[in-house]
């Protein structure tokens, strides 16, 4: 059958004939075996000494602790797909199984070849899973450092330029102040854009701190902000009453702020501008919204809108550098939500995103 | 005693600046992690010595200095960089710092630049010399 293996399997069994029968099962299809345990302690302690590839864990064990925590435990210490073995399947206990993020669920009795497909996929998908892991900090940290390294000639040029327009001015010519001019104002807006990249790379990096926030205070309160910031312009705004979502709520501020922020943005041409941010409910889902009335967007390219640094409206049309939606996204992403938007150009744009309950 | 105000964004830079000079026998005026908090604590406090990192996220230790030095122009900064920011001396100088140290911090370049400004420790220097 299955040749030899080097793949090292775990198994974590209480009743010692069922054990005996899985690792003969194991060994038939080549696997390596360690164990079998009849606790969760030791499954725990076994886990951190051989650092097996796959372990298959009985739920109901004879220890004190059972198989979902020592799963819960050992996918908190270590990259070690766990694939849980059981005759029970359920509501309540699938329900806390899927917490200890298992890699499958077999139920007994279950056939030799479903045990080696599960297998099989349960470490492809910890291999991908570690890679991109893997990848995802190489790119924070770039990005980080990126952000950082970048600042500090930007403060020396800063710096100097501020020196040569307050203490030289009067020695350079119309056109060469003109220059000056350029070179502080190219300084503030790359000075801009390295913190928004700072601030998406902390948006990733930051722990995720679970609340009740109420949107509609949130909406509202950075409506009336603008409103005061900007007293020329006439927008109508509504915020529906009741709006919340159980999430953290300093990065919910920066993902309101982002879309409230350009749905006034982008109203800045409209005489009577409109912004709504309201509830949507569909097949029992609910998503939060913030339309607006205003410049709108080509719906092929929708695509775009939440890539970094992607525009799709040339800064002399609207400013901004094209990070606030990828920093949406980041933050909707990061609570298991969904972001989309419709809106077609000059017709007005509608971004609703959802954030599910945490279970 | 030379007392020092520390301005660092970096909790681990913070400590380790704090330590290194209280071991030597510093006092530690106070500690902020922030341009703007520095500048605060700076009026508040009025140390004899303020080290301001050069990279933080608010204010910019060029910034925070510029502040410092117009309301305090006999104000004694040290101001940290890091390798390859040698541009920096020269704009932090013609701004007025007495010194600077590069990072990653080591304690003796840390004393050393101290001392030449601020005093040994456990001897006033007195203020606005």
């Amino acid at each position: 059958m299955g040749g030899t293996n080097s793949t090292l399997i775990l198994i974590v069994e209480d009743e010692a004939i069922v054990a005996e029968s899985i690792a003969s099962k194991l060994r038939k299809f080549g696997y390596q075996v360690a164990g079998p345990v009849p606790t969760g302690e030791e499954a725990i302690r076994i886990a951190g000494e051989v650092r097996p590839d796959v372990i298959l864990m009985d739920i109901h064990l004879a220890g004190m602790i059972d198989g979902i925590d020592a799963a819960d435990d050992i996918t908190g210490r270590y990259h070690i797909p766990v694939i849980f073995l059981t005759a029970y399947a359920d509501d309540q206990t699938l329900e806390r199984a899927k917490e200890a993020r298992p890699f499958g669920y077999l139920i007994k009795p279950f056939r030799e070849r479903d045990l080696h497909a599960t297998i099989r996929m349960a470490q492809e998908r910890s291999r991908l899973e570690a890679e991109l892991e893997a990848a995802n900090r190489e790119l924070d940290s770039f990005s980080y450092s990126v952000s950082h390294d970048l600042r500090a000639p930007l403060i020396a040029i800063d710096g100097f330029s501020r020196i040569l327009q307050e203490s030289y001015v009067a020695y350079l010519p119309p056109d060469g102040q003109d220059c000056l001019r350029r070179i502080r104002q190219a300084a503030v807006t790359m000075d801009e854009l390295v913190n928004d990249f700072l601030r998406l790379s902390r948006v990733t990096r930051s722990t995720l701190v679970l609340d009740q926030v109420d949107i509609t205070a949130m909406a509202t309160g950075i409506l009336a902000g603008l409103a005061g910031e900007y007293p020329d312009r006439a927008v109508s705004w509504t915020v529906e009453e009741g709006l919340g979502v159980m999430a953290d709520r300093s990065l919910m501020q920066i993902a309101m702020k982002n879309l409230i922020g350009n749905a006034w943005k982008y109203t800045g041409n409209r005489e009577e501008a409109e912004i709504r941010v309201g509830k949507n409910e569909r097949g029992g889902v609910t998503s939060l919204y913030v339309r607006d009335n205003g410049a709108g967007f080509d719906p092929e390219k929708a695509g775009l809108l939440f890539v970094p640094l992607q525009r799709l409206h040339s800064p002399d049309e609207f400013p901004g550098n094209g990070i606030g939606l990828a920093t949406v996204q980041r933050i909707i992403f990061r609570h298991g939500g969904k972001i989309w938007a419709e809106g077609a150009v000059d017709a007005g744009a509608t971004f609703s995103f959802t954030i599910p309950d945490p279970a | 005693m030379p007392r020092i105000l520390i301005v660092d964004d970096t909790d681990f830079d913070r400590n380790l600046l704090k330590n290194v000079l209280v071991s030597a026998g510093y006092e530690i005026a106070a500690i902020a992690a922030g341009g703007e908090e520095g500048v605060r604590l700076y009026r508040e406090m009025v140390p004899d010595l303020a080290i301001l990192d050069l990279i933080m996220p608010d204010m910019n230790g060029i910034e925070t200095l510029r502040r410092i030095k117009a309301d305090y122009p006999d104000a004694k900064v040290i101001l940290c960089t890091s390798v390859g920011e040698d541009g920096m001396v020269d704009l932090a100088r013609r701004l007025g710092a007495r010194g600077y140290v590069v990072k990653p911090y080591q304690a003796a370049h840390i004393l050393r630049a101290v001392e030449k400004i601020a005093g040994p420790p456990g001897q006033s220097s007195g203020r606005g010399w």
